[in-house]
């Protein structure tokens, strides 16, 4: 069957809307199956859970009575622990509190204590009446189980290549934003930190590199299985599991699922005692590195030097630079701007207490978390705060009825300055440093003009911006066992209502700052040129719903075990936005709109809405649990295309074979005690690209440079624009994505490897042919489905693990290479062939080769140069030769800012309660650009540009001649100005001692841990003498810079 | 167990009432489709309103307009701009134009963006229901639009793909330049068509729409361009007459008179003379940096003098009798250079000594024991010693040229202004132009003089004025009456100047109080020039040459 009539086949399926008959045709299979198996033994390979049949025979004389309790090595009780005489079938099974009775027949009997993913324990009873058993968890997690698309599979079993971590491994890092915690622990998975703004830290994610060049590359974000929740934001005690699915099992995400998918789950409640459990810490956050910039005479001599080569004339007189060279008079002083906004330290504090426990009927987990985070900024309010709180509770309400109700709710306080970050530390960067921060008499300096003097800008006194978010987010669920039909059938759902109220609330108001004549020794209040008072209410609510329901068999027979579901899902948003405006408000005591003038009051709002709806489903199936298959399909629909491009089918395979279960191996390879090989095929899907631009759409003009007026009144006309030129055909990007790899364990499951080689072609790149359209058409072009690129790589990971009696160690590292390449993008025609991309990583450099800076004028003569190029400046190479420097020798190269290379190294290790855990992450081919002087007319050069530029003095100079952002010559994209990006840094340490459990226990204190430890300590790599952070993609080097944070905390069980 | 059956269905019932029906058939709620806009005259309005935004207006910005207004002033003789603008310091000023660093000064994309806009409202139009007259005018605005989008380009780049109907992406894009002269005559010709559909004025809540003048006044412009030397490289005689023909028919719609209000006042309140302006408001989001007064105001005004008159410009002010100041036989004194001027050297030019604001709005400085006068002298509270130092006018002179000085731009950061695209002065300039290439000397100096005595020169021209002297005259009549207007850098393009012009050093004063209270004027290079050959037109970005296969201009 070609593609094509497979479509239609799926059109026709869709069309006649059969959903119900899906789950009837597979009751029927079902069905046939129980007549043909009625006597097959049935266990539930995927719940966990391990039955032992039968208590065995009443022994009434003679019986020796023992009890006791199995825990864990943290000593929590472990419900459910088989207890059995050994060489009987006799046994029984540890309570709710870990507690157990058994009857043994005599005192040779020797009792086994089993309990999945813990070792296998056989304890001789002796004397013992009372046989308290500490379990072991498993090295290897091969029977773990891990959260899969849709599902749950057991480790052992899963074919994709999929990487997991446990909540616990995630907890170790200080900052309060999760992505930033999945640094150098995942394999396959790139990460960048890009600022430390407090709420607005979190990294960068992509899964295995970039992909694509014009949809949107992020990972999908799926929390607890509703898509598009915010992974940053929460608790990260809240969280069970991340797992990271990286190639085609992420497949059955559909039409999201090309760039890779994450899936979180939360915690939730366990039968058993409830334990409560604190998580505090306090923290500071530092910020990693600021860019030195000159002082105030090296400022002017920069600048003198600058206008002289410009053809202008000096605009500081020397002798006002030889005082603030002497800087002996407090009238003649230097301020170094970026030192003067940032400050050192700013705290953080996290609290988190949860609890978590249940019953037969009813479990649950509570938590509550507040979040504090202040901000670097000196002269600041500005602080983010959050506070989550989380419900998550499970019912089972009959035997086969179970329901549950998860609600998570959180208020996020967002306190920022009025102007933006981006115009305070422009401000900042472009502030004369002979300009003090206050005068001598303390007053407020007003900077170059407005009172722009960025310290006060970004305090409270320029007014502040507040914003409020509101997160609901309720899920209620059903699993509906339907063994009446059918043994493993089951009916499932649920439906989620996320609500995110935003209400954002921007506040202006004049601020005092002062002139200084210093020959008339007068200052003068600049605060009628600062601002005006005004104030702009902004309230957005978001809605989107979520519905999905599942038909699920899952069942075994004999060797053969089947896991079949088939759903559907559809997710709807709704998005409603108010804006208010007054201004002139009667006075700033009173920050409400009806203070304000009606005089240039302004309201207005807009709405957004999209939709998604999918057919889906699954089939795993496994023989004697080596040989493993599975098939999945989703059928999506996606309210971005236009009606005949809109349904996709994404379909997937995976198979594997546990080779080391097969005796010709098991019998010659002891060493070996797994080893899984797996592949996988899977066609995905991207549909991340602007909105709508299948229809002609109008819209109104909204930046204000644009407006138009009209009249004796100059009164405002409304104006509409085509903002983009219809695409009729536009639809889907695809993704051939195969993998292969394989999962290994040795040494008695100490040492587990895990390795991927990968292969994606992306077709269908929905990519504007904004290169080879000429200008004149005037064309605003939409995306196309017009690129393809490749990407291969292979990632792995390979950990050891041991216990001995006292000790407990771990060292692991991971590895990840993606190298992305270009096989069609839209290219003009006309640019010589060493510009064009193909080949290339997507995101690879285009720069000016450089031979340095010429030294002298005779280098400057006798070679080709740009018009007006004078010794100082960039030594450009003559690419095509012609004799000229022309955009024509600029040259593609193999370096890209996204790194090829990711990789992290864990390291852990823990002596009688005293654990130090380590994660190093770190980047390898990537350069990133940085123009110094890109920042605008008046930035400050950085130091270290300005000790070694070229002047008629310093001829031998590594750096250009003074130049500004404008300059042609010299800040323009250049090799010279690439920096290797490549480092490695100590993410996370963390040192803590867990207290001995006696010490409390009478107060009921379970387990107290305290900790320290630091996120970002330090860096190796080659950006430091620049003053940028190397995770940084700030081309002019001005962003908020990342953060080092160091804490000290304390973990409480009760 | 059958209850919780039931109650199963009713979950599963619940969800699925729950569930959209249409989940995939959404629409854009944020903007309008072509069923909607092509329907109602109103939105086809709407949409016209849009394109205005290729004519220039009065705000300062850096960036993506086509709206390099002032920035025009500082890449000819005219002013010295401090903050590289449109890259004039950086690409313009030193020669280092080139096809790959035409910065933000280039148009090309931006103006062929409108005309693709253009063309989809005039491909549109006919056939929008609705009141003919709104329409056919509506009609004409576009039109009048595209004519002007094309006079841009033809100005700054020569000739260029004429285009007149929409592109869509399975469009042929492959076209090469079309003459100047066939775009000259495209040009005029739509202007005819945009002035058949304009009303002569609009109505007062349309005003700053075009009209019939304002297509009528631009034709004008656009054929004196095609007749100057530039473009008319054999002096044809039939250009000229066109262009005079053209200049004639604006005169002869009587619709306009010369402003006789006080000079100032004409850029900044709307009056008889003006035939097209671009109007802006003062906005109500908060943002400074787009109040003229506050860019052109002296430093010690608290202004950033971005742009400050040359002492070329000061220097083609005349003397109040009409005489060039390097006439020996002038009133003009070296001692006192600021006295006895041309009337408009007071109206346009802030100089050291001239009061400017109100005193109320700079109460400041007489706090610090001065007035409201200007101190570009070296101490001066405007001087590079005074206040807000950075911003000192490197010339030591602003422009009062469109400032309006009736209300605090301290406070009020930014005024209802209009940038005149056409006035009838112009008008009188290119028909005084066109006549004397026609050889009617006479007709020349009736009009040169009906702008002089209208700006208070009491002495008309002699009748005996002839050749290059006269030729002098109406160059430095427009260098003068339109300065600021944008005028300057294409005229002396168009005469064949610029490579003695723009080659000349721009030039600044530095003034020294002297003891006895006499002030000391040496005039000073402010900055070097490097005018190329090329640069008589901008090369077409490399950008489009990369995509395309049009001829490069010449010299680059």
């Amino acid at each position: 069957m070609n593609l094509k009539s497979k479509a239609k086949l799926l059109l026709w399926l869709h069309l006649s809307k059969i959903l119900p008959t899906i789950p009837l045709t597979i009751l029927i299979i079902a069905a046939a199956f129980t007549q043909a198996n009625a006597k097959s033994t049935t266990n539930y390979p995927f719940t966990g859970e391990l039955k032992i049949h039968g208590s065995g025979p009443d022994f009434t004389a003679d019986v020796i009575k023992i009890e006791g309790r199995v825990t864990d090595e943290k000593g929590a009780p472990l419900p459910g622990v088989s207890v059995r005489i050994k060489g009987t079938p006799n046994g029984t099974t540890t309570n709710v509190d870990g507690k157990y009775t058994i009857t043994v027949p005599d005192r040779q009997a020797v009792l086994v204590f089993s309990f999945l993913g813990f070792s296998s324990q056989e304890q001789n009873i002796g004397n013992s009446t009372t046989v308290n058993i500490v379990l072991t968890a498993k090295n290897a997690t091969l029977n773990e189980v891990v959260v899969v698309g849709y599902g749950t599979q057991k480790k052992g079993n899963v074919v994709g290549a999929v990487s997991t971590l446990k909540g616990d491994d995630i907890l170790q890092n200080a900052s309060p934003s999760v992505s930033n915690s999945l640094a150098g622990q995942v394999p396959g998975l790139i990460i960048n930190n890009r600022s430390g703004e407090p709420g607005n830290d979190g990294a960068s994610l992509l899964i295995r590199g970039l992909n694509s060049f014009g949809g949107g590359t992020s990972p999908l974000i799926v929390v607890d299985g509703i898509p598009d929740r915010d992974l940053n934001r929460l608790n990260p005690d809240d969280i069970e599991s991340v797992t990271v699915l990286k190639d085609a099992s992420a497949a059955i995400y559909g039409v999201r699922s090309a760039n890779g998918v994450i899936l979180i789950t939360t915690k939730r409640g366990k039968s058993g005692k409830p334990t409560i459990h604190y998580d505090g810490s306090y923290g500071i956050q530092q910020l990693t590195r600021l860019m030195p910039r000159v002082n105030a005479w090296e400022y002017m001599t920069y600048y003198n030097e600058l206008n002289l080569n410009q053809g202008n004339t000096a605009p500081y007189a020397q002798s006002d630079i030889d005082k603030y060279k002497a800087g002996n008079d407090p009238n003649y002083t230097s301020t170094d701007w970026v030192n003067a906004v940032f400050r050192k330290n700013a705290p953080q504090d996290n609290h988190s207490l949860s609890v978590q426990g249940g019953g037969e009927q009813v479990k649950y987990y509570f938590s509550a978390q507040s979040l504090d985070q202040q901000s670097n900024l000196r002269n600041s309010d500005e602080a983010f705060k959050e506070f989550n709180i989380r419900s998550n509770i499970d019912a089972t309400i009959s035997k086969n009825m179970k329901v549950n109700l998860d609600i998570s709710a959180r208020k996020e306080d967002r306190n920022n300055p009025v102007l933006s970050m981006a115009s305070i530390l422009h401000e900042a960067v472009s502030m004369y440093p002979f300009l003090p921060v206050y005068w001598q008499n303390g007053y407020p300096d007003a900077g170059v003009s407005n009172g722009r003097n960025p310290v006060i800008m970004s305090s409270s006194a320029a007014g502040y911006d507040m914003t409020t978010n509101y997160i609901v987010n309720p899920k209620l669920g059903f699993d509906l066992k339907l063994p009446y039909i059918t043994e493993g059938l089951s009916l499932n759902g649920y439906a989620a209502f996320d609500y995110n109220y935003r209400a954002e609330k921007t506040f202006h108001q004049p601020w005092d700052a002062y002139t200084y004549d210093l020959t008339t020794n007068t200052y003068s209040n600049q605060r009628a040129s600062t601002s005006i008072l005004d104030l702009a209410q902004d309230a957005q609510l978001r809605n989107e719903n979520t519905y999905f329901i599942k038909l699920a068999y899952d069942r075994q027979f004999g060797k053969h075990a089947i896991n079949v579901f088939a759903g559907y899902e559809q997710t709807t948003t709704n998005l409603d936005d108010t804006y208010a405006y007054r201004r002139d408000l009667l006075s700033n005591q009173l920050d409400q709109l009806f203070t304000g003038s009606t005089v240039g009051q302004n309201a207005t709002g807009s709405a957004y809405q999209d939709g998604r709806e999918s057919y889906l489903g699954r089939v795993a199936y496994s023989y004697s649990d080596k040989y493993l298959a599975e098939a999945s399909f989703r059928y999506n629909g996606s309210f971005n295309f236009p009606a005949d491009k809109r349904w996709g089918l994404f379909p997937a395979v995976s198979l594997g074979w546990k080779i080391s279960d097969e005796d010709f191996f098991k019998n010659n390879i002891k060493f070996v005690d797994h080893l899984k090989l797996r592949a996988s095929w899977g066609l995905m899907g991207n549909d991340a690209v602007a909105q709508y631009l299948y229809v002609a759409r109008y819209q109104l003009q909204n930046n204000p440079e644009y407006y138009n007026y009209f009249g004796g009144d100059y009164t405002e006309a409304k104006s509409l624009y085509l903002s983009a030129t219809p695409n009729a055909n536009i639809t889907w990007e695809k993704q051939d994505t195969r993998n292969i790899g394989f999962d290994a364990a040795f040494l008695s499951n100490k040492l587990t490897v895990s390795f991927d080689a990968f292969r994606f072609l992306r077709s269908d790149i929905l990519a504007q042919r904004n290169a080879s359209v000429p200008l004149y058409t005037g064309l605003s072009l939409p995306a196309e489905n017009i690129g393809k690129s490749l990407n291969q790589g292979v990632d792995f990971s390979v950990n050891y693990s041991e216990t001995k009696t006292v000790v407990k160690y771990h060292i692991g590292a991971n590895f990840t290479y993606a190298k992305s390449k270009i096989i069609f993008r839209d290219e003009s025609p006309n640019i010589p062939a060493w510009q064009k991309s193909t080949g290339y990583a997507i995101d690879s450099w285009l720069v000016y080769q450089t031979k340095g800076i010429y030294h002298t004028q005779a280098e400057v003569d006798n070679s080709p140069h740009m018009p007006g190029a004078k010794p100082g400046d960039l030594w450009i190479t003559d690419k095509d030769g012609d004799g000229q420097i022309t955009s024509n020798d600029m040259v593609r190269i193999p370096e890209s800012a996204t790194p090829k290379i990711m990789y992290g190294f864990l390291m852990g290790a823990e002596y009688k309660g005293i654990a130090l855990n380590l994660v190093w992450s770190g980047q390898a081919m990537a350069k990133q650009m940085i123009l110094p002087q890109a920042e605008g007319s008046l930035a400050a050069p950085p130091a270290w540009l300005y000790n070694n530029r070229w002047t008629p003095d310093n001829p031998n100079a590594q750096y250009p001649r003074a130049f500004n952002y404008n300059d042609p010559h010299n800040s323009v994209p250049a090799d010279f100005w690439l920096r290797d990006a490549s480092f490695m840094r100590l993410k996370t340490i963390e040192l803590s001692y867990t207290l001995p459990a006696n010490i409390f226990e009478r107060y009921g204190v379970g387990a107290v841990k305290v900790f320290v430890g630091a996120t970002n300590l330090f860096s190796i790599d080659g950006m430091q003498k620049y003053g940028v952070d190397p995770e940084t993609s700030n081309i002019t080097g001005v962003n908020y810079p990342q953060t080092r944070i160091f804490r000290m905390g304390l973990n409480v069980n009760l | 167990m059958k209850n919780k059956i039931l109650m199963c269905c009713y979950i599963l019932c619940v969800m699925m009432t729950a569930c959209q029906k249409d989940v995939l058939n959404k629409a854009p709620l944020d903007s309008y489709t072509d069923q909607s806009v092509w329907k109602d005259l109103s939105l086809a309005e709407a949409f016209a309103n849009n394109l205005y935004n290729v004519l220039p207006n009065a705000e300062h910005n850096w960036d993506n307009t086509t709206n390099r207004t002032w920035a025009l002033s500082a890449v000819s003789d005219e002013a010295y701009n401090k903050f590289d603008d449109y890259g004039a310091i950086s690409v313009m000023n030193p020669g280092n134009l080139t096809p790959d660093n035409l910065g933000v000064f280039d148009i090309w994309a931006r103006t062929y963006s409108y005309i693709q806009s253009c063309n989809i409202f005039l491909s549109k139009i006919d056939n929008v229901p609705g009141d003919p007259a709104w329409r056919n005018r509506l009609k004409g605005e576009a039109t009048y639009i595209r004519a002007y989008a094309y006079f841009s380009l033809t100005r700054d780049y020569g000739g260029v793909p004429i285009i007149t109907t929409p592109f869509d992406l399975n469009s042929n894009f492959k076209l090469s330049r079309n003459t100047y002269d066939d775009c000259s005559t495209f040009i005029a010709g739509e202007l005819d068509k945009a002035a058949a559909l304009l009303p002569v004025q609009q109505s007062s809540a349309n005003y700053g729409r075009a009209t019939k003048a304002a297509a009528l006044a631009l034709k004008s412009r656009q054929l004196l361009y095609a007749a100057s030397p530039q473009w008319n490289t054999t002096n044809d005689m039939t250009k000229w007459q066109k262009a005079s023909d053209a200049a004639k028919a604006v005169i002869d719609l009587n619709a306009f008179q010369l402003f006789n209000g006080n000079y100032a006042d004409m850029f900044t309140t709307q009056n008889s003379e003006l035939i097209m302006v671009r109007e802006t408001n003062k906005q109500y989001m908060w943002n400074a940096f787009q109040g003229v007064e506050m860019f052109l105001s002296p430093s010690g005004f608290h202004g950033w003098a971005s742009y400050a008159p040359s002492q070329n410009l000061v220097d083609a002010f005349g003397t109040a009798d009409g005489k060039d100041i390097t006439d020996p036989t002038s009133a003009y004194d070296p001692q006192h250079p600021y006295v006895n001027r041309d009337p408009r050297f007071y109206q346009d030019i802030v100089f050291d000594g001239r009061p400017y604001g109100q005193p109320a709005f700079c109460q400041d400085r007489y706090a610090a024991g001065s007035t409201n006068a200007a101190e570009f002298y070296e101490g001066g509270l405007d001087s590079p010693q005074g206040w807000d130092k950075w911003n000192n006018s490197v010339t030591r002179y602003t422009f009062r040229k469109y400032c309006d000085t009736t209300y605090n731009f301290n406070t009020e950061t930014q005024t209802n202004k209009f940038w005149v695209i056409s006035r009838l002065s112009e008008i009188y300039l290119n028909y005084a132009e066109a006549q004397f290439y026609l050889g009617n000397s006479a007709t020349t100096i009736q009009y040169l003089n009906l702008i002089r005595q209208r700006a208070g020169i009491q002495t008309p021209l002699l009748n005996t004025l002839s050749g290059p002297a006269l030729e002098n005259k109406i160059r430095s009549e427009r260098q003068v009456e339109l300065c600021l207007e944008g005028h300057r850098y294409y005229d002396v393009r168009r005469w064949k100047i610029a490579d003695v012009t723009e080659n000349k050093p721009l030039m600044g004063v530095v003034i020294t109080k002297n003891a006895n209270g006499s002030k000391t004027y040496n005039y000073t290079q402010v900055q070097t020039r490097a005018f190329k050959p090329q640069h008589y037109l901008l090369p077409i970005p490399k950008s489009e040459i990369n995509r395309t296969s049009l001829a490069q201009n010449p010299g680059y």
